[in-house]
């Protein structure tokens, strides 16, 4: 039905310097072909994305408990966010998601130009995330005294326990926020290397699709944190 | 286009294949490379239910604030968490691609989502259930890190040059209000209470939520209590 290759059909040629990067890449040599090695990878990936997820759900359980223990602080906390912002970021990540998804498919269609467009959009996106969240989020509220615990400085409160509140707000969207600029610079090197190298196509493009499962964890934890800090209260 | 791998039959006259130790007789279906109508379609889905959670969320912000109706606390959640699990299961089947992948990386993820589950019942059970279970230590336990007696630098020196460390007596959201009363005065601060709750009502009706808490409750052991009722509108 179709000609495209796939790692099955990966014939290394790796003496070739004329031969693109992920033409000339070679297997380990204790995997039997291209493709274990493929798949041995992903579910090695798939592991650590698993222990991504505990990480995450240490914070969304906090989130849980104090929000059971103290209802009215995380509805006064809730409502001093602006849901314009955090929507607009909802949207910024779910195109990038979408951008990194369209990278992959282009690597197996041997599409290096529009893989290269795919992956600048996704970098330009993680990019305005990062600065509409410390601009419009982190500054303002840092600066009105809203901080997480001890640091807490804001006397027109309208819970006492709104200090949690903030702590549970700075460490989820911080930590997720980290998580976004870590995907970003695994993208940037994929971007850097198939420039340089043209290091992914049909029959060899791991390091691309396991850093594009990371992005796509890093969206669908915003999908969770978006409601539970926006729009709950 | 399933590209099936070829089994290894090619042993010696006991059936011992080199190549394949072990006899593997798995079979992959290749690497399915999504069409990008499905994933554009997919992202205008996932814009259109953040469209929709949004939504959602006002419409109910209005009904109560506005048109005074009661919703249930409950249904604010229900709604948001299951718009967010169903753009969830949409970036896992098709962005990540699990619904064309190995299924023992869904095997994976679906675990780590069980371990979460049992993290957070049993969590909820506890702190929820405590006072059930032994009742007559209420009385003896302070659980939980209580928020009060902290120390915090000012960020100024005393004369020999070391910085200056305030004790905080009390919760820091009273101790950071009485500041602020002690700087600017009572009514100063009454009156940006009353800006900023311009149609401030008492919680009324069984809608409400209202603070639970268990033998962990120590948090708020001495939170001042008049103010309280400024929260969660």
């Amino acid at each position: 039905m179709t000609s495209i290759p796939t790692q099955h059909d990966h014939q290394p040629s790796p003496g070739d310097p004329s031969a693109p990067g992920w033409k000339r890449y070679v297997a380990a040599s204790h995997f039997r072909s291209a493709a274990d090695e493929f798949d041995a990878c992903k579910l090695g990936f798939w592991l650590f994305l698993a222990t991504e997820v505990l990480l995450f759900a240490g914070l969304f359980c906090a989130y849980a408990i104090f929000r059971m223990m103290y209802p009215e602080a995380f509805a006064a906390g809730s409502h001093s966010l602006d849901v314009k912002w955090g929507g607009l970021n909802t949207v910024v990540l779910l195109i990038s998601s979408y951008t990194v998804a369209s990278s992959i498919r282009c690597a197996m269609l041997d599409k290096r130009f529009w893989l290269h467009v795919n992956l600048i959009i996704t970098l330009v996106c993680a990019a305005a995330f990062v600065v509409i969240k410390f601009t419009f989020e982190y500054g303002p509220k840092w600066a009105e005294g809203k901080r997480p615990g001890v640091l807490f400085d804001y006397p027109l409160w309208s819970h006492p326990q709104e200090p949690i509140w903030w702590s549970v707000y700075y460490c989820a969207t911080g930590i997720h926020a980290l998580h976004v600029i870590i995907g970003a610079c695994l993208l940037a090197w994929c971007l850097y290397r198939s420039v340089r190298h043209k290091a992914y196509g049909p029959t060899h493009y791991t390091m691309l699709e396991n850093s594009g499962l990371y992005w796509h964890l890093v969206d669908l934890i915003w999908i969770f944190l978006f409601p539970l800090l926006y729009l709950i209260h | 286009m399933s590209h099936t791998k070829p089994t290894h039959h090619n042993g010696d006259a006991n059936g011992y294949d080199p190549d394949n130790p072990h006899g593997f007789t798995y079979v992959d279906h290749g690497h399915h490379i999504m069409s990008g109508r499905t994933l554009l379609l997919v992202l205008l889905a996932l814009l259109a239910f953040t469209g929709l959670t949004v939504g959602a969320a006002q419409v109910e912000t209005y009904m109560i604030e506005v048109m005074g109706w009661s919703i249930p606390h409950w249904a604010n959640v229900i709604i948001a968490m299951s718009i967010a699990t169903v753009k969830a299961i949409l970036v896992v089947t098709f962005f990540m691609a699990l619904k064309y992948d190995n299924p023992l990386n869904t095997i994976v993820f679906l675990f780590c989502l069980f371990a979460f589950a049992i993290f957070l019942s049993f969590t909820a059970l506890d702190l929820g259930n405590r006072h059930r279970v032994e009742a007559y230590r209420a009385p003896q336990i302070s659980a939980g890190g209580t928020g009060v007696n902290l120390t915090r630098k000012t960020g100024e020196v005393n004369e020999k040059g070391e910085p200056i460390v305030e004790n905080i007596v009390g919760p820091i959201a009273g101790y950071v209000r009485n500041v602020t009363i002690e700087e600017k005065g009572a009514d100063y601060v009454k009156k940006k209470l009353a800006e900023k709750h311009p149609h401030h009502e008492e919680p009324v009706g069984p809608s409400r939520s209202r603070p639970q808490r268990g033998l962990s409750g120590a948090l708020d052991e001495h939170a001042p209590a008049s103010d309280a009722a400024h929260g969660g509108h």
